[in-house]
């Protein structure tokens, strides 16, 4: 079908500038609901290839995960010490410090002398490979889908606005449309694919609501995180000796040590 | 340090993430159903944010006393932040789309 042989049909209404337009109902039927329907199936392809792309589990070697795990068991023990009684507590404390001061399931040993550069560091390339992945699967189909409105659905008006705008936005929203008069309210294609661009959010949302891929993908990333230190980071050496100090210093206080009075008190009401 | 406080403190992050999923779910279904409403009634200019402004509080006012029990703070880590001020622009894109898709589907 060829869509520059719709004709707007227009009647310029009598009172003073305000033009009212009669559209062809045809419009609606082979502009608007195509441009609606590809947007929304370009926004389902975009989330199941977001989901190819996310797959991948990166493993670690175990002297790495040791070492994140020694020092989740100290932050730990920092946390939850007033769990137990003074004994253990101190126990953990003198074998954790001792531990950690040591440094003794440091996963590398030596440091070497300058920070690896990022551009020649495996990890960090695969990083920055599925950040520039993502880039371009967001990228690429919003090319795509607006040469494709701006190719077969310019040259006429397609809808009226139900808000008013300003004249500035006259240029960008009827493009192509050669009338320098005309309520910048009523838009080409164009316009529509940039309001259906920024509105169809809420929309994936309520269609892919059912499937948790997505935050079950968040959680592993989340996980992934402790494990991968960023450029510019502290060593593991250097967090391990701050909490080999933080739990030489800390003070233990067992949650029973009041416990009657707060129990009195929980109660006295 | 006073240990009730110290347990008072724990968060659960899969709570979380569900809590905001839950109230996201929620606005984006009324945010476009008051969309299309507004599209059908063929509100134009202000009276249409005006209606999304209305829907929006009114949503929200349902949403902390049924699902929240009036206790929004119990739930969510910065009630007024992540209920009101976080989804507002989101929520008005999708009103504005369904708006103006039904407006122009009608008129």
């Amino acid at each position: 079908m060829d869509f520059s042989s719709i004709i707007t049909n227009m009647s310029v209404g009598t009172v003073g500038a305000a033009a009212e337009l009669t559209l062809d109902p045809n419009l609606k039927y082979w502009v608007l609901f195509p441009i609606s329907i590809v947007m929304i199936l370009v926004g389902v392809c975009r989330q199941y290839i977001m989901v190819l792309l996310g797959l991948k589990i990166k493993t670690y070697p175990r002297a790495r995960l040791t070492e994140v795990q020694y020092m989740s068991k100290a932050q730990a023990l920092l946390g939850n010490g007033t769990n137990l009684c003074l004994e253990s507590f101190k126990t953990r404390q003198e074998y954790l410090a001792q531990l950690l001061a040591d440094g003794k399931f440091l996963a590398q040993q030596e440091q070497p002398e300058t920070p690896p550069n990022p551009l020649t560091d495996p990890n960090a390339t695969d990083v920055m490979m599925n950040m520039l992945k993502s880039n371009l699967a967001n990228y690429i189909p919003q090319t795509l889908t607006m040469w494709w409105v701006n190719h077969f659905f310019a040259g006429f008006l397609l809808m009226k606005l139900p808000f008013p705008l300003t004249i500035k936005f006259k240029e960008m929203l009827q493009n192509g449309i050669m009338t320098p008069d005309l309520d910048p309210r009523w838009v080409s294609s164009i316009s529509w694919y940039v309001i259906s661009t920024l509105g169809l959010a809420p929309v994936t949302n309520l269609l892919f609501s059912s499937n948790s891929e997505e935050s079950e993908a968040f959680a592993i990333a989340q996980q992934q995180q402790q494990f991968d230190s960023a450029p510019g980071a502290p060593t593991p050496e250097a967090i391990m000796k701050s909490l080999a100090n933080d739990i030489t210093i800390a003070q233990h206080e067992s949650c029973f040590d009041t416990v009657e009075s707060r129990v009195l008190n929980l109660y006295a009401k | 340090m006073n240990s009730q406080e110290v347990f008072a403190d724990i968060k659960a992050q899969e709570s979380i993430q569900s809590n905001k999923k839950t109230l996201l779910y929620v606005q984006d279904g009324t945010s476009l159903a008051f969309g299309c409403g507004a599209g059908i009634l063929q509100l134009e200019g202000f009276q249409g944010f005006g209606f999304f402004i209305l829907s929006y509080f009114t949503v929200m006012a349902l949403y902390v006393g049924w699902f929240c029990d009036f206790k929004p703070a119990k739930y969510y880590q910065a009630p007024t932040q992540e209920i009101i001020v976080d989804p507002f622009f989101r929520e008005l894109a999708g009103f504005v789309m369904a708006w103006t898709f039904v407006y122009a589907l009608i008129g």
